[in-house]
């Protein structure tokens, strides 16, 4: 009896204890719950902090010219609206950039975004310039565990291996010409097909993936090769395009300067087809070919409308300076920003591994539906460019598809 | 092949390779005089393309201008360029003895042409990057064979260039002694030779060729800051091909190399750029001299 | 006396720690022949090359007439009057055995502004002055050796220089090809210019030279009339030395 009670005591005491012990470690679990874990870190956070690099210097700076304003364009639109508002830590947070020059050089790129990781602290990160850079600079995001929105990348080899940081919103390298084709098969009266590439991974893609989807849309495809990168005279290549009588001749190199010369010495060459595609034609290639550019067929990353989307695109553009064909890879840069946005709403906070997961979920139209970009297994995109055609020294949307048939003339051999 | 297009094939060639010869002279002309292998060569290239363009441009709203007659402009201007360019950075050079000249000019040069092409690069910012100017005269064609107009003329000039070159070298006194520096320099100096002068002059002359060459390319094809290093190397392959110091190996080896890149380019184009080398690993092997060479 | 055309005062050089000439003073009188001897890297053609400006010397001063033409570089050494031939001659073998010449007479010490007929004269006497008359179209690259060497010879007189500097003109020469440069080098020293030549062969030295200065080991070791310096223990010593 007196054991009894003494350990009744002893273990009411324990009993006690526990109980209190229990209660407290409840509480304090379901308080975890509900506070996220390094809930006081988020709760000090008091901006977006994106970090990416341009080529402001180097051969691409003629085609990332005016993006850097432009990414500004639309952080101070945001901004404007207070901000983007993240549900998780219930917060609006305005967006802040950090942009570096990443001077047309992968190892440059990779240099500034192990920098904007470790020192400038991003939260995630916009990808940069062209596929080769890009795939330099992923090592970054791999290594310090932040989310890439890739731009404007989509060459095969960044997709081989797996890798949960970076997605992007393009469609492979080797569908980019798809709505080329289909205006072309759908204008009908071509038949057969010369094709050039740049020999750059990702110029190759392009190219071989047009030749399989005209070829697929019961076309010939009777010239196909590959030039080295430091080509200057065409010459022979354009003989023997003439040689296989091409009814559509197609370059694809980046940077542009390529095309001048190649367009040159066809046209002084007697090289005439049907029509010519210029998967590249900036501002430069149409000054250098003035007249003859009439008619070229080329593709931008975007079309003429009038959707909301539209007119926010081409009211950031006019805010940066700049007509959309000019640098038409801003259709690139726009898509981005609606990614991000969206993957911000979707996420609801900047922890890296919610941002991530949101970028691969992304799901939304453009341009009153006339595209959806998705995330698909591999972490491509798909968004692919629109056909366009130079008149009177502009190009032309030839979209939708009914209305660019009727609008898209043969070019026939005129130079 | 049709036989038309082996004849186009065969004079695209030569017409590439008399443009290509140009340009090698000029630095043929550098290194057989002074000693000096001038990595530069390519920037000059570059930037006298430039300076055609420039001008082309800013005179375009108010007077079309015949970018020819801007190339004759232009000329002239990097004769004193090419005098600055040695006074300042070659004339130094010249002090060291032999065995680290050349050593000391490879390197002299190759930092001046990364910092020529990094100051053309910074200048682009704002404009755009890669330069050509819009100037299209119709083919001249016969049958079924196309003669690019811009070419003909290019190699009409090179041929007179290169006629005013052997003029000046056969019949001048300033000629002859740029002939003795080329083939004994110290033997030159011994009998009153003023070398240095001769030296800047050979420069004047080389850079001067050049920047014709970049008019060219303005006209035919486009100029942009990063052109200069690979058009370099593929000249020092026609100056090595050719035989240092020989003017008509450099003639003959530049229109080799425009008909094999000519011929390669319809067979196998992804071959083309690599076939200067190749050629010149050929012709090394059965002349290690070069064609030419002394 | 008069005074000394040319005089080298303790004239040193130095090749990274290996001292080539040391304190070398001696003096050259003008119309005359003054040879200069001595073993095998003894220093008499890095005398020539410092002389003639191919580089500087450590230490010392070369004056001609009054001048001090220390440290000048070949080509202004040439202006002003010093010309000199290479024992391994330097023609411009693509060139004609004319333009050769002509070079020297358009950039030499009296570089005037010739008339064509004055100056295709002149190159035709010179020619047949050193015995290469009727080679004159010949490129460089194919005269014989012998020839090669009255080229350099011609090229240098074409300069009009007042001291002239012969080096080994008649190592490698047969006898008969000996006396015949001799004598041409007498008729040189006739037209009053000052000779100043390296030499092996002893009998062309001793007949020829007014004045013999002997080099040993970069030094001054006897300076002379033939005869006497034949005699000098010293120089003896150090040609017997020499040949061990």
């Amino acid at each position: 009896m007196s054991t009894r009670n003494q350990n009744d005591t002893h273990q009411f005491g324990e009993i006690i204890t526990r109980r209190k012990f229990i209660t407290l470690a409840s509480a304090a679990a379901a308080g975890m719950a509900v506070i996220p874990l390094g809930g006081s870190a988020m709760a000090a956070k008091t901006e977006i902090v994106i970090g990416a690099t341009l080529s402001q210097s180097g051969r691409f700076q003629g085609i990332i010219r005016p993006f850097g304003k432009l990414l500004q364009v639309w952080a101070d639109g945001i901004n404007a609206k207070g901000g983007i508002y993240l549900h998780k830590i219930n917060k609006t947070l305005p967006i802040r950039l950090v942009i570096y020059d990443d001077q047309s050089s992968p190892p440059t790129a990779l240099k500034f975004y192990e920098r904007l990781a470790a020192v400038d602290k991003v939260d995630f990160f916009m990808g940069p310039f062209t596929s080769f850079i890009t795939n330099a600079a992923l090592q970054a995001a791999v290594k310090h565990k932040r989310p890439m929105f890739m731009v404007e990348a989509n060459d095969s080899a960044m997709f081989e291996k797996p890798n949960r940081w970076r997605a992007t919103g393009l469609s492979p390298a080797k569908t980019e010409y798809t709505r080329v084709v289909q205006l072309l098969a759908k204008k009908g009266g071509v038949k057969t097909f010369a094709l050039l590439s740049r020999d750059s991974l990702h110029e190759n893609q392009a190219m071989e993936g047009f030749g399989e989807m005209v070829k697929k849309a019961g076309m010939e495809v009777v010239y196909q090769k590959i030039a080295p990168k430091d080509t200057r005279d065409f010459s022979s290549i354009i003989l023997a395009m003439k040689q296989s009588k091409p009814d559509v001749v197609f370059i694809e190199w980046i940077p542009p300067p390529g095309n001048i010369g190649f367009l040159k010495q066809a046209r002084g060459l007697g090289l005439n087809p049907k029509d010519v595609v210029v998967g590249h034609a900036p501002v430069p290639v149409i000054k250098a070919l003035g007249r003859s550019m009439e008619n070229v067929l080329s593709a931008l990353y975007f079309f003429e409308g009038d959707s909301p989307h539209h007119r926010e695109f081409f009211a950031m553009c006019k805010k940066a300076g700049f007509e959309p064909w000019q640098y038409s890879e801003a259709g690139i840069r726009y898509v981005t920003f609606k990614r991000i946005e969206e993957a911000l709403v979707t996420a609801g906070s900047l922890e890296p591994e919610e941002v991530r997961r949101a970028m691969w979920q992304s799901n939304f139209s453009l341009y009153n539906g006339d595209i959806r970009i998705k995330t698909d297994k591999k972490g491509y995109g798909t968004l692919h460019p629109w056909p366009s055609q130079i008149k009177n020294g502009k190009p032309v949307s030839l979209w939708p598809l009914s209305k660019g048939v009727e609008i898209f003339e043969h070019k026939n051999g005129q130079w | 092949m049709e036989f038309t297009t082996l004849v186009q094939v065969i004079i695209n060639g030569v017409l590439l390779g008399g443009v290509y010869a140009l340009a090698a002279f000029g630095l043929s002309l550098i290194f057989g005089v002074s000693g000096v292998l001038n990595l530069a060569h390519g920037e000059f290239l570059m930037v006298g393309g430039m300076a055609v363009f420039l001008l082309f441009d800013a005179l375009q709203n108010v007077w079309y201008v015949n970018p020819f007659i801007l190339v004759a402009v232009v000329a002239p201007l990097f004769f004193l360029v090419g005098l600055v360019f040695e006074k300042a950075l070659i004339q130094p050079l010249t002090q060291r003895k032999e065995h680290v000249r050349l050593a000391s000019a490879v390197l002299v040069t190759l930092g001046a042409a990364l910092v020529i092409e990094d100051v053309a690069d910074f200048a682009s910012r704002g404009s755009q990057y890669e330069k050509s100017v819009d100037f299209f005269i119709p083919s001249l064609v016969i049958g079924e064979i196309y003669l690019e107009t811009n070419k003909l003329v290019m190699f009409g000039l090179v041929l007179i260039l290169i006629v005013a070159l052997f003029i000046f070298l056969r019949f001048t006194y300033v000629g002859l002694a740029v002939q003795a520096v080329t083939q004994n320099r110290r033997g030159a100096l011994l009998v009153g030779v003023n070398t240095t002068r001769i030296n800047a002059i050979a420069f004047g002359i080389g850079t001067a060729l050049a920047a014709v060459a970049g008019g060219f390319e303005v006209i035919n094809s486009m100029v942009a800051p990063n052109i200069g290093l690979p058009l370099t190397l593929k000249y020092l392959c026609i100056v090595v091909m050719g035989g240092l110091g020989s003017f008509l190996g450099v003639a003959l080896g530049g229109v080799i190399i425009g008909l094999g890149e000519s011929f390669l380019g319809f067979f196998y184009p992804a071959w083309s750029q690599t076939v200067a080398y190749l050629l010149l690993v050929t012709v090394l092997l059965i002349r290690p001299k070069g064609l030419f060479g002394k | 006396m008069s005074a000394p055309l040319m005089s080298v005062r303790a004239l040193t050089v130095n090749f990274s720690g290996l001292r080539a000439l040391d304190r070398v003073s001696f003096s050259v009188n003008p119309g005359k022949i003054t040879g200069i001897i001595g073993p095998n890297g003894a220093g008499k053609t890095t005398l020539f090359n410092v002389i003639a400006g191919h580089y500087r010397p450590s230490g010392g001063q070369i004056i001609f007439g009054e001048r001090n033409i220390t440290g000048w570089k070949s080509d202004r050494v040439c202006r002003l009057g010093i010309s000199r031939t290479y024992q391994h001659v330097r023609p411009f073998l693509g060139l004609s055995v004319y333009n050769n010449v002509k070079v020297g007479f358009l950039y030499g010490h009296q570089a005037v502004n010739w008339k064509q007929k004055e100056l295709s004269q002149e190159i035709a006497s010179m020619l047949e002055f050193v015995g290469l008359e009727g080679l004159g179209e010949k490129r460089a690259e194919e005269l014989i050796p012998l020839n090669r060497k009255r080229l350099e010879v011609a090229r240098a007189l074409a300069t009009h220089p007042r001291l002239l500097l012969l080096d080994e003109l008649i190592a490698g020469l047969t006898p008969t090809e000996t006396l015949s440069m001799m004598e041409t080098i007498r008729q040189i020293n006739a037209k009053g210019i000052t000779v100043l030549m390296i030499e092996h062969v002893m009998k062309a030295v001793m007949g020829l030279s007014d004045k013999v200065v002997v080099l040993h080991h970069g030094e001054v070791i006897a300076e002379g009339s033939p005869a006497q310096v034949a005699g000098d223990q010293a120089v003896i010593d150090a040609y017997l030395g020499a040949q061990h």
